[in-house]
């Protein structure tokens, strides 16, 4: 039972974390959307396709957080906050092996670290949405059914 | 107050942003602007990332017309010769 709310509490922290990442980066590139559209231009991987992921990067990390605000959705939101993460660390290990000399295209402050720090940092933040993910999946509440009143017991 | 604590976080990155981005925008002093030479193969990350494929235009913005294109770069660090600094943060203009 202890371990439960221990468990509960750390999923908590965890999705509070990764909603201050995602909102403060969302709204960052949204705020700074003709600087952010500008560096993805460059991006050899993503230029042609600049202008629609310049918008549906900030769009879907609001979504991210939006979806881990609602505790019956923190799930989804933390399957999603992986994904997120998996594709901008794909991307960053793109970048560090083909162009290192290309600026970030993060949001906020985020945007001042090195590649390989983007890197570690990503990784910290994937780490940390695995843990979510188990621990979320082992603090399920269970609702027991009487299988002959149909009453929950 | 447990049940507020998302809604609080939600509303402390949105500041958090608003007042780094405010306070970006509102940096005074050593931010100067750098035109792009124009060259064969402008597109090479090496060339773009080179500071002496740059001119130094002093405190005013790019008027950059054309397709799209790096043609310089604002709000950057000058290195001392007159080129800008590509370790100090900077934004990029492109040809809209």
């Amino acid at each position: 039972m202890k371990d439960t709310r221990i468990s509960k509490l750390i999923v908590e922290i965890i999705a509070l974390v990764l909603i201050f990442l995602f909102v403060y980066t969302g709204v960052s590139k949204i705020l700074e959307h003709n600087s952010f559209r500008s560096v993805l231009r460059e991006s050899p991987a993503i230029k042609s396709k600049a202008n629609f992921f310049a918008w549906i990067i900030p769009l879907t990390e609001i979504i991210t957080a939006l979806l881990l605000l609602v505790p019956a959705f923190r799930m989804k939101g933390l399957m999603l906050s992986l994904i997120l993460l998996i594709m901008f660390t794909s991307y960053i290990s793109y970048m560090v092996l083909f162009i290192p000399n290309l600026t970030c295209s993060c949001g906020g402050v985020i945007k001042e670290m090195s590649w390989r720090q983007h890197l570690g940092f990503n990784l910290f933040f994937i780490i940390i949405s695995i843990v979510g993910i188990l621990l979320q999946q082992r603090t399920k509440d269970f609702i027991a059914i009487n299988r002959q009143s149909r009453k929950p017991v | 107050m447990k049940k507020y604590l998302g809604i609080i976080v939600v509303i402390l990155a949105v500041s958090v942003s608003a007042f780094t981005t405010a306070k970006k925008s509102n940096l005074v002093g050593n931010s100067y602007t750098y035109d792009l030479y124009g060259m064969p193969g402008q597109d090479d990350p090496v060339n773009l990332n080179n500071g002496a494929n740059y001119t130094y235009v002093g405190t005013s913005s790019l008027s950059c017309t054309g397709t799209a294109h790096r043609c310089g770069v604002q709000d950057a660090t000058d290195d001392g010769f007159g080129h800008p600094d590509f370790t100090k943060s900077y934004t990029i203009r492109i040809r809209n």
